[in-house]
């Protein structure tokens, strides 16, 4: 029966992160969840129940829950563990309020627990909470696949062998906020670009991690981090229509029809880069850069003086790949042109994952704007090799093809 | 922008031994009729909002006389022999064709499809 099996892991795939947040939040155990939901899961398939048919969300989380607490029963060792859930009738008072409306945000300020270590803590949270594959993941922080893989593995044997028991952390907890911060992060960077595949955004990932964004808003109104990672994805979602034309090929910033941006989400989300960039964190920063590029009438007005001042902030207090490679990108488009910006590229250190790929693509770029065809082609080479990404793959070739003229 | 509309579907009452008697061949293609609605729905850019499998007319009942003394039925009514066995609610984008969105509505009756009423402009 796995034709129906594969249908309702589709059907329940859209609402899992809620799905899993209400188990875990109810059994206060990420293992206890999964089993129970698995066997829920397997039992959606041969109930006969209407309900699962109409239903199948809220059916196989009334399920798990009932048999988390059955399993819980059964066994003496887990009863002494899950003293609460011995007695728990299902709609019970241990369910905690969801923040700011949503129950996944409760879910992972829960996983970015300081007793695991803090790399594991965003990844942890991307793929038990929201559910984004593991490669996605390791592409998007720069880590190799086979080692995130281990080091999910481990994060989630750690936890059940140290007997750690998620509850509601105190939610002034600042040092959990920024990981939550960097999860809903990352997981926008993951739909942005798919790291493979015909499409050139993950939506659901984007869209998720908006909804994210917003009820962090609401749940910390007067975080100026959290106003700045909300104006820095409206700034970013606004620019959507125009990254590819009616075909399907990619559309550069330089030649996007500014006139088809999203007006409402660029003046949300200006609004919303001033109070992000008054805290200076680097949130604020990343929204301060989003605005000059939305704001900005034209290709030719944008501010790439001011862009590249950001960037040197974000860089002090945040010195990663993703920004090294904007500040010289933003550098070459300035009056050092991109030789100057080539010679940064030169000087950085080895990356990985997305921003090494990024690295050729804009190694090539420069290359190509430096008048060095045959090096710039050769370098596109480099990068189309390393892109699973078939929008960004023809546009990588299309490239190859007008530079080697 | 979108629109949200509540399914009805009206067929007749299922009994306890006909769910229970149901082979796994019959039960499948309900489930691949009902993945098939929701996944179509999801194509058309929208979402499955909420939907339930509401229980037979005799274990509801009905009231009358509101404002005054209620009067209470319990059910079932002996109208048509088609009741309310559940519904679905979806929201879709306004240009979804909401037609052929119902028409995939599982049913062995009909569905009554009914625009959810917008707020209005403040």
């Amino acid at each position: 029966m796995s034709d129906a099996a594969a249908e309702l892991a589709e059907v329940v795939r859209g609402q899992w992160s809620r799905i899993f947040s209400a188990v875990v939040r109810y059994t206060g155990s990420v293992e206890l969840a999964e089993d129970s939901l698995q066997e829920a899961l397997a039992r959606a398939l041969v109930a006969r129940d209407r309900q699962v048919l109409l239903n199948p969300a809220a059916w196989v989380t009334t399920v798990a829950k009932r048999i988390a607490v059955d399993t819980v029963r059964r066994d003496v060792a887990l009863r002494e563990r899950f003293p609460l859930l011995v007695s728990a009738p299902l709609g019970e008072a241990i369910e905690l309020e969801a923040p700011g409306g949503d129950d996944r945000l409760g879910m992972l300020l829960l996983a970015c627990s300081p007793e695991l270590a803090p790399e594991t803590r965003v990844a942890l949270a991307l793929r038990f909470v929201l559910g984004a594959p593991t490669d996605a993941i390791a592409d998007a922080m720069l880590v190799d696949h086979r080692a995130m893989s281990a080091r999910l593995t481990r994060a989630k044997r750690r936890i059940e062998s140290s007997g750690i028991r998620f509850e509601l952390p105190d939610v002034a907890d600042r040092g959990r906020l920024d990981d939550v911060l960097s999860t809903v992060s990352v997981l926008y960077t993951i739909g942005h670009t798919a790291s493979r595949g015909s499409e050139l955004r993950t939506e659901r990932s984007a869209q998720v991690a908006i909804e994210l964004a917003r009820a962090l808003r609401r749940a910390y109104p007067d975080d100026v981090e959290v106003a700045g990672l909300l104006g820095m994805l409206l700034l970013t979602e606004a620019r959507t229509a125009t990254r590819q034309d009616d075909s399907g090929t990619l559309v550069t910033l330089e030649h996007a029809d500014r006139t088809k941006w999203n007006a409402a989400l660029i003046s949300e989300g200006l609004g919303l880069a001033v109070v992000g960039l008054g805290g200076g964190g680097r949130f604020g920063l990343q929204a301060g850069l989003a605005g000059l590029h939305s704001a900005a009438p034209s290709w030719e007005s944008t501010d790439w003086n001011e862009i590249v001042r950001l960037y040197d902030a974000l860089i002090r207090l945040w010195p990663s790949p993703a920004a090294l490679l904007a500040r010289a990108v933003a550098s070459s488009f300035g009056p050092a042109g991109p030789d100057a910006a080539l010679r940064q590229l030169d000087a950085m250190p080895q990356m990985a994952g997305a921003a090494h790929r990024q690295s050729l693509a804009v190694r090539a770029d420069l290359l190509r704007r430096a008048n060095r065809p045959l090096e710039a082609g050769a370098a596109y080479l480099a990068a189309m090799s390393l892109e699973h990404n078939e929008t960004v793959r023809g546009y990588l070739t299309e490239r190859i093809r007008t530079t080697d003229r | 922008m979108s629109k949200q509309y509540v399914i009805l579907i009206r067929e007749p009452e299922w009994s306890a031994e006909q769910v229970a008697e149901t082979d796994e061949a019959a039960w499948a293609a309900m489930w691949a009729q009902h993945n098939a609605f929701s996944a179509a729905v999801a194509a058309a850019g929208g979402k499955v909002v909420g939907g339930e499998a509401l229980e037979p007319p005799a274990a509801g009942f009905r009231v009358d006389g509101y404002g005054g003394s209620p009067v209470f039925t319990d059910g079932p009514f002996g109208e048509t022999k088609e009741i309310v066995s559940g519904f679905y609610e979806i929201e879709v984008p306004d240009d979804a064709d909401v037609r052929a969105l119902a028409a995939l509505c599982p049913t062995d009756g009909w569905v009554e499809v009914y625009p959810v009423m917008d707020l209005p402009e403040q």
